[in-house]
């Protein structure tokens, strides 16, 4: 993976970059362990489950870690379901995380 | 008092265990048909472990004693069983008792699950008594099994925790009770306070000092157990122990008393006795003359007898040494009782005569100082006639009483003494007179009386104190002490008193041994010579031992003396202190049970209405807003309680005064509008922005009074704030006067008097409709004082009121002087504003820094000042608009202002509350710049400083990068990989990092490193475990303040506004938001770390 693979998936790489001291090894290495991620399985999980609970607090985690490494295609969904989820707000989750696997899967090939 | 008590109630859960183990050993165990035989003797196994007073000497060459050997013993002569002791502990013995290895074993109270498997005979062998024990400086817990409510109760696992348990249901008792393996832990539990009642066997106390009985609240049997393999020993000690209770019935209660009657002796004084000892320091004695060995007036008019020796020795052995014990002696038994009752002496002694006749003269008799027999007096032969008539002595009630009760139908001749008694027996008046035992013997030898003969009655006659009836606290204790001494100890000393009973005169003697006298004058003469040389020497010899020995007494009179006083001192001020938190308890207690009431009644409510999903909804809701509230008292009573202890201490940081005013706006803001109130924000004359003081604490102060001027004005109302500061005598020091003034419902003035002492509140919360806790003010007060500073309320009811708060400042480092900035000289500016102070106090900083400011309270006029400074180029070179102004807000009047000013001249919004929302629309209608109420001279230099030099948002404009090198940052963060960027932030900024992965560790973290290890720590609010409110409350609470008062922010993805409030409130220094931004990341903690 690249940069310009990132750029190329919509990330804010100068944004991450910026978080990382502007090194791109470390910045690279992080988005890199990104990939062994579990949060995403546990949030499908929870909701296909219906445990609103549970995947807010996956959501949670999750919007974090991709926020700070500034993977904006899937920080922004994720920050759409975390805060329907703190609410439990009547939406379609499972919609919604669809979206968010699809994205996912095409950032695991990158 | 002994320490070591039984020990099978320690093993009754092992026990449980082994009879399990014991139902496989019975398989494998059948009855052994030879033991089955009838021998004369045979010979018993039984298991003997050590236990003090019960079983004592369990090794082969030990004497036995205790009160299970004598029972083994009492048993032996009706079963002729022969003893083979078997030595080991209890667990032990329980299991080989199980496993049939021995026969008998001592001291197993009845558990229905055991009985399967082990034998136990129809009659205990003894009983053992449960007390409930209390901490002597616990004054809400008493003898009134309802104060045990909401009480924690220590109690051993065991047949006691039984007994406590039905106890407790029995008289509707919720208590916590806390059961413990063995009696180490219990006390210690206890000790520590960690229990406010201890269940204890016996008195309970085991001669803790600081312990007091309560009340006894049940008692257990424990049985000498056969092993269940031997029916035929259970049926002989069956049939034993029938035999036994037939015989000698008070066998079981004669053991008992000479074994645990000391158990009483325990200094646990019970409430009664406290009393007592606590309303006294003398001790009236009265007692009755003539009557040795038990009282008398010597020749020199001093009292002499048992007495003199009795009473002190039981005060003595109470420990209550500094008793002023003083005597009057009576001739009359009647006239001595009179006296009880008049209130003129507080004992009398000797007493006695029987409980029907005490009861008749309105007077408790303590137990038996001397039990003694009575002896019939008489002359000649005992017939059945001899006890036809009595010779009584009209002085001494208790003999009328003793022959009245046990010789109802004799007749009753009154003598004036127990002499003329006698003497009316030896002239035949009467056929008989009685005699004390211990008094007879030595009266009799008197030679007048040779001819009277004694004889000896079945019934004993005791001798007691005599106090008032309903002088318990007295009663009590002389029925410990006469216990303490024992039985004995009177009698043993009789001897000392009853020479005298005896005028054994020459003659008498010459004229019983008229033979003898001769030869013993001669020996006689030679022994006294023979003695006076020899005594002359011995004299000279005890002269100087005897001043030795009085010296030392001295000395040790002197160390007593001193260790009394220092003990009463103590004494005086614990009673003081404790008075002091009855009252406090008093009044706390309503205070607690009205969120309590609503608590236990919604949630009983709740559960009623389990189905409808809305209704238990608003239960919930009014559950939490109790809890929240009952919270909020208990927070309330540990700071003022921090605060009496003197545990309160001020913390004083550099502080940035506008921080603290806008984070208190930020924090009442939603409670001000969602009650519509207005809230004017502003300062006056503000210099020094950057001062010392514990901000925490300042933040307390004023929360607390903006809280209370929202809570007590109705919507609609208007509150108002104002920070001044005001000219300061001294130098480095800053005068600010904090006003706070509402126009809600007011206060009387008599309530205003009280209204900073604890537990005030104008009406009770059910008549005013608003709840408290009535701490608040007086925290407030005593936070004010500790600063030195001062706090007065003016109020009015009906009208509103207002507090003035006075704290005098240490400025910090930088002051911002006045300055004027050569940009702005002669400057223009307008202000608009509907409220006249803000206008004021902007124009006021707008003059100090060279501008020429103008101001105005409308929108509308604003435009129109503006058209016409155009009109006559004279234009405003900065405008500083309130975004809410009644006639037209601040965006259309900016708007408008925009249509014939320039793009570049500056319009600052001031606003009180956040203008995220507003923001873009007010970019579009031309606002430069916001600025938050109320303005402080810093800010307005700030924002003017920015259109002026750069019209750019210089908010990306980098402080030049500071080295942290040497400070070290605690991480709280649960992920992995924001740990990772954090650290590489931290330490590319010189940071060393230590990283905690939830807020539990955090915690042991700041408590295993050093003082001042850390510099600040960057909290996570969202962890497993415990979050980073909770980790930030208990590191806030550790015992070492440096520690406790680390700098901590809020690292969090929820950047709300509530949040950053809900951080504060719990005691955060700051607030980030994640994803991180990393020069707000370094500016706050540039700001935080010194």
């Amino acid at each position: 993976m690249t940069l310009d693979d990132l750029i190329a998936f919509g990330a804010n790489v100068d944004e991450g970059l910026g978080r990382c001291m502007n090194n791109e090894g470390f910045y690279l290495r992080l988005v890199e362990s990104l990939k062994g991620e579990k949060g995403f399985e546990s949030l499908k999980a929870a909701i296909d489950a219906g445990d609103l609970d549970a995947a807010f607090e996956a959501a949670h985690a999750l919007k974090g870690v991709l926020g700070n490494l500034a993977i904006t295609p899937l920080f922004e969904p994720m920050s759409e379901i975390t805060e329907l989820l703190r609410v439990k707000e009547d939406a379609d989750y499972p919609a919604l995380v669809d979206a968010i696997m699809l994205k996912w899967n095409e950032f695991l090939a990158l | 008092m002994t320490v070591g008590r039984k020990a099978t109630w320690t093993f009754f859960m092992l026990g449980v265990l082994f009879a399990l183990l014991g139902a496989v050993a019975l398989v494998a165990t059948s009855p052994d048909a030879a033991w089955a035989d009838e021998n004369d003797s045979k010979t018993v196994r039984v298991g003997y472990y050590e236990n003090e007073v019960f079983q004592e000497g369990a090794r082969d060459d030990a004497v036995k004693a205790g009160y299970a050997y004598e029972y083994y013993r009492k048993l032996a002569e009706y079963t002729g069983w022969e003893y083979e002791y078997v030595y080991d502990d209890f667990s032990t013995l329980y299991q080989k008792l199980l496993d049939g290895d021995i026969d008998l074993l001592a001291g197993l109270a009845f558990k229905e699950d055991r009985a399967a498997f082990i034998g136990y005979p129809s009659a205990p062998m003894g009983n053992e008594t449960y007390t409930l024990v209390k901490h002597d400086t616990d004054a809400e817990t008493t003898i009134n099994p309802d104060s045990l409510n909401g009480k924690k109760i220590g109690v051993l696992n065991s047949a006691i925790a039984d007994a406590l348990n039905r106890y407790l249901n029995g008289q509707q008792i919720a208590a916590e009770v806390i059961t413990f393996d063995d009696y180490e832990e219990l006390f210690a539990a206890f000790d520590s306070g960690d229990l406010d009642v201890m269940a204890a066997e016996g008195d309970g106390a085991y001669g803790r000092n600081h312990a007091e009985v309560l009340f006894a609240f049940g008692s257990s049997d424990y049985y000498l157990c056969t092993t269940i393999s031997r029916p035929d020993l259970l049926a002989e000690l069956n049939s034993a122990q029938t035999q036994l209770s037939i015989e000698e019935p008070n066998f079981v209660s004669s053991l008992r008393t000479k074994y645990y009657s000391s158990s009483i002796s325990s200094r646990a004084f019970s409430v009664d006795e406290r009393e007592w000892i606590n309303t006294h320091d003398t001790l009236r004695v009265g007692y009755l003359e003539n009557y040795l060995p038990y009282s008398d007036t010597d020749a020199s008019g001093h009292v002499t007898g048992l007495v003199k020796d009795v009473v002190p020795a039981i005060f003595n052995n109470l420990g209550i040494s500094n008793l002023n014990i003083t005597y009057s002696g009576y001739k009359s038994y009647d006239e001595m009782i009179a006296d009880v009752r008049a209130d003129v002496i507080d004992v009398a002694f000797p007493v006695g005569g029987g409980l029907y006749y005490s009861e008749e003269n309105g007077i408790y008799q303590s137990n038996a100082v001397v039990s003694a027999s009575t002896e019939l007096v008489f002359k000649g032969e005992f017939t059945e006639n001899t006890t036809s008539s009595f010779a009584v002595n009209e002085n001494n009630r208790m003999q009328y009483y003793y022959i009245r009760t046990n010789f109802p139908d004799a007749e009753i001749a009154f003598y004036p003494s127990i002499d003329d008694c006698l003497h009316a027996v030896l002239d035949g008046k009467v056929s008989c007179t009685t005699l004390n035992g211990l008094r007879a013997n030595d009266i009799l030898k008197n030679r007048a009386y040779k001819e009277l003969s004694m004889r000896q009655t079945t019934r004993d006659d005791e001798r007691c104190f005599g106090v008032e009836i309903g002088n318990m606290g007295l009663l009590k204790l002389l029925n410990r002490g006469v216990n303490v001494i024992g039985a004995d100890y009177a009698q043993g000393l009789s001897y000392r008193y009853t020479e005298g009973l005896r005028s054994y005169s020459l003659i008498d003697m010459i004229l019983d041994n008229m033979a003898t006298v001769g030869t013993i004058l001669f020996a006689l003469a030679a022994l006294v010579i023979i003695f006076l040389i020899h005594e002359a020497r011995r004299r000279d010899r005890l002269v100087v031992e005897k001043e030795a020995a009085l010296e030392e007494l001295e000395a040790k009179n002197q160390e007593l003396a001193k260790g009394e006083k220092a003990l009463s001192d103590a004494l005086v001020a614990a009673e003081h202190a404790n008075r002091a938190k009855t009252t406090f308890l008093n009044n706390m207690s309503h205070d607690i049970r009205t969120p309590m009431n609503a608590i236990v009644g919604f949630t009983a409510l709740a559960a009623s209405h389990i189905d409808n999903e809305e209704q238990v909804k608003d239960y919930l809701g009014k559950i939490a807003v109790s809890s929240e509230h009952l919270l909020s008292l208990i927070n309330d009573v540990l700071d003022m309680s921090r605060i009496e202890s003197g545990k309160m201490t001020l913390e004083e940081t550099d502080v940035h005064l506008p921080d603290v005013v806008h984070d208190l706006r930020t924090i009442i803001q939603s409670n001000v509008t969602s009650k519509q109130l207005e809230l004017f924000i502003d300062t006056q004359d503000v210099v020094h922005e950057d001062i010392i003081i514990d901000k925490l604490r300042l933040n307390q102060v004023l929360l607390n009074l903006l809280s209370n001027a929202i809570k007590f004005t109705p919507s609609g109302g208007t509150i108002s704030f104002r920070v001044i500061e005001k000219p300061s005598s001294s130098e480095g020091v800053a005068n600010f006067e904090f006003q706070i003034k509402d126009n809600g419902i007011g206060m009387s003035e008599e309530f205003q008097k009280t209204i900073f002492e604890a537990f005030t509140r104008e009406q009770t919360s059910t008549v005013s409709g608003i709840q408290g806790t009535g701490l608040g003010m007086a925290i407030t007060k005593n936070i004010v004082d500790m600063m030195g500073g001062t706090i007065t309320v003016v109020s009015e009811e009906g009208k509103g009121s207002e507090f003035t708060v006075d704290i005098p400042c240490k400025i910090s480092g930088k002051s911002a002087k006045p300055e004027r900035v050569p940009e702005f000289d002669g400057l223009r500016a307008l202000v608009a504003d509907d409220d006249t102070h803000t206008c004021l106090s902007v124009c006021s900083m707008l003059r100090e820094i060279g501008m020429r400011p103008v101001w105005t309270n409308y929108g509308k006029e604003a435009v129109i000042r503006a058209k016409e400074a155009v009109d006559q180029a004279d234009e405003f070179n900065v405008y500083i608009i309130d975004w809410l102004m009644p006639d037209q807000n601040g965006i259309e009047t900016v708007r408008q202002i925009r249509k014939f000013i320039g793009d570049s001249t500056p319009i600052i919004i001031l606003t009180a509350y956040d203008w995220a929302d507003i923001e873009q629309e007010a970019r579009e209608a031309g606002v430069t710049a916001f600025c938050s109420k109320p303005l402080f001279m810093s800010e307005l230099r700030d924002v003017l400083a920015k259109p002026f030099t750069s019209s750019v948002d210089d908010s990306d404009q980098s402080v030049t990068p500071r080295d942290f090198s040497g400070k070290r940052v605690l991480l709280v963060e649960d992920n992995e990989m924001n740990q990772m960027i954090a650290e590489m932030v931290l330490k590319d900024s010189g940071f060393e990092v230590e990283i905690a992965s939830d807020g539990v560790e955090a915690i042991e973290t700041m408590k295993a490193a050093p003082a001042g290890h850390f510099d600040i720590i960057l909290m996570d609010i969202q962890m497993p475990r415990m979050d980073g409110y909770e980790a930030t409350r208990q590191i806030r609470s550790l015992e070492d303040a440096e520690k406790a008062n680390i700098p901590i922010v809020a690292v969090t993805a929820n950047a709300f506004e509530e949040d950053a409030n809900l951080a504060l409130s719990v005691g955060m220094n700051g607030h980030l938001a994640k994803p991180y931004d990393i020069p707000k990341i370094l500016e706050t903690l540039n700001e935080l770390i010194p």
